[in-house]
């Protein structure tokens, strides 16, 4: 049960009370060497009309040996959301979402994390489904194009309304219905959800592509280690289904303030785990 | 007689799982008359660019009778503490100026901006710095709308300068304009163990609006569920010649699937406060 290293891939959400350069150190100090890019600030301004200088993130990257792998395009940070239904919110959203997919072509990105997006609370939930259903199949248009794979999380019910479950999975993708739009696990998500890795892979098989892989309790995107999911029978549904796709570390805000030793200690854990 | 009962308004923050329609419906059903706008997606869309949406929903707001006197901003991913002139930095000024526009579509006075996303590895005299010119430019704009900014201090999760009411007070001399005032969060207040007494006492009629939230060390609470002193509270407020509006502020998941109950509660729990001082 080993995995390779560069399965392993940090993410820059919870250094966000620090610079760039800073995370990337950290993540040179832990062994790690693929990116997870998160767009959000102060690290990388993704909007509805335009986005940083991939060139210059790609340099900052390859002069420390590292490389980007995948790209989230953050819906809490910003405006903008793929079940969005103001037609002002919905065109920027889809301009912000296409952008996103660009910057992961440019960074040299295979896979783009999205998420449904949600609906008002007292609107048909079917209303909200095909706002979103019509966005991403969108967006699946420019991805096709740029030669990345969106590949869907499922959400906390906190985050969303829409899809957070298995099912609810299974009906946004066949009505989406493209090539371009795969799965992810979100190891948090799916454990809220009382849901296990093993169900997805049963579930979903090749389809899934990426993975958020953290510890929770249920909730909380811990290091592991801090939560309590039994990490080697989940990694053992990824092995076992022959997974070759990026486990990517999505630590969350309880690390804001020392993103660094939470890394060190998340990545000691993972080391017992790799071949490399 | 003094009433803070009198000078309260609900706020929209509390209603992002409704269209802001219902928002306006319910606030009119509580017989209020007017309300502080949270500007924030879903109800209204404003970023670097513009702020196009607001006008449908202060046309909504006027239409049917509800008075919007005070705008509050959602800092997003924007900071007043970037460097003015970096990438982060001009988008967060040119947000900020759109939010004095659409405050200014709304007819509010008053503009409330709470100091989010700190930089933990720079210079704290830096972030300084970079918040006096972003200030400056956005209290240009305000001033040339008859705007007034009411800045608030951070809680230590979200920066590492401007956590006091010293350090705001510093603030308000560097940049030394009539439109820029003190936003008194009773909340963050509590948490940096200040009390509002102390606010009034020091920055007094610099005080442009309050937030009067209780709350706990993971956030905001209606009145009751909270740590703080209420009554005392009240008490210090009334005292201090404070004469304009409060906001009833309570961001918190646990109210957003029946807003208009905890904001009645939250309100109730005010009312009887006073009534028994």
């Amino acid at each position: 049960m080993k995995l390779r290293r560069a399965q392993i891939a940090g993410m820059n959400q919870h250094y966000r009370h620090y610079r760039y350069e800073a995370y990337l150190e950290s993540m040179c100090a832990c062994g790690i060497t693929s990116l997870e890019m998160w767009c959000g600030s102060p690290h990388f301004l993704l909007d509805s009309d335009g986005y940083s200088n991939c060139g210059q993130y790609r340099r900052m990257a390859e002069e420390r040996g590292l490389r980007y792998v995948s790209l989230t395009s953050p819906s809490m940070q910003w405006q903008y959301q793929f079940a969005a239904a103001s037609p002002e919110q919905r065109r920027k959203s889809l301009r912000y979402f296409t952008n996103g997919v660009h910057a992961a072509a440019e960074l040299g990105c295979k896979v783009m994390a999205i998420n449904s997006g949600w609906g008002y609370a007292n609107e048909p939930r079917e209303d909200a489904f095909a706002r979103s259903a019509e966005m991403i199949a969108s967006v699946a248009e420019t991805a096709k194009e740029d030669g990345v794979l969106l590949a869907l999380e499922t959400l906390q019910p906190m985050e969303s309304n829409l899809v957070l479950t298995i099912s609810d999975a299974k009906k946004l993708i066949s009505m989406v219905n493209h090539p371009f739009v795969k799965l992810m696990i979100d190891n948090v998500a799916v454990g809220v959800a009382g849901e296990t890795a093993e169900q997805w892979f049963t579930e979903f098989g090749n389809d899934i592509v990426h993975c958020h892989f953290i510890d929770g309790a249920p909730s909380g995107h811990m290091a592991w280690g801090d939560g309590e999911y039994p990490l080697e029978k989940t990694l053992a549904a990824f092995t076992e289904h022959g997974y070759e796709g990026i486990l990517t570390a999505e630590l969350g805000g309880r690390y804001l303030n020392d993103p660094f030793s939470a890394e060190r200690r998340n990545m000691s854990v993972l080391e017992r785990f790799l071949a490399d | 007689m003094y009433s803070v009962s009198k000078r309260l308004l609900n706020c929209s923050v509390q209603y992002l799982s409704l269209p802001f329609g219902d928002f306006v419906n319910m606030q009119l059903a509580q017989g209020c008359a007017a309300a502080d706008i949270y500007a924030s997606v879903p109800h209204m869309l404003v970023d670097r660019y513009d702020c196009a949406e607001c006008a449908d929903c202060a046309g909504l707001a006027r239409r049917r009778g509800l008075r919007t006197p005070v705008f509050s901003v959602k800092p997003y991913g924007y900071s007043l503490f970037f460097e003015p002139y970096s990438e982060f930095g001009e988008a967060s000024i040119a947000y900020y100026r759109n939010c004095v526009r659409a405050a200014r579509v709304f007819g509010a006075e008053t503009l409330c901006i709470y100091p989010a996303n700190g930089i933990w590895d720079e210079e704290p005299e830096r972030l300084r710095d970079n918040a006096a010119v972003a200030l400056r430019y956005i209290c240009a704009e305000a001033a040339s709308l008859g705007i007034r900014i009411a800045l608030g201090t951070a809680l230590e999760t979200d920066a590492p300068v401007l956590r006091s009411y010293l350090e705001l007070r510093r603030m308000l001399l560097r940049v030394d304009s009539d439109t820029l005032g003190a936003l008194l969060d009773t909340h963050v207040a509590y948490q940096a163990g200040e009390t509002p007494k102390q606010w009034m006492a020091d920055l007094g009629d610099r005080v442009f609006h309050i937030r009067l939230a209780d709350g706990r060390n993971n956030g905001y609470r209606a009145w009751g569920e909270g740590c703080y002193p209420l009554a005392e509270t009240l008490a210090d407020l009334a005292s201090s010649g404070y004469r304009g509006l409060m906001t009833l502020y309570c961001p918190n998941e646990r109210y957003s699937n029946d807003p208009e109950s905890a904001d009645r509660a939250n309100r109730r729990a005010v009312e009887l406060a006073e009534e028994r001082l």
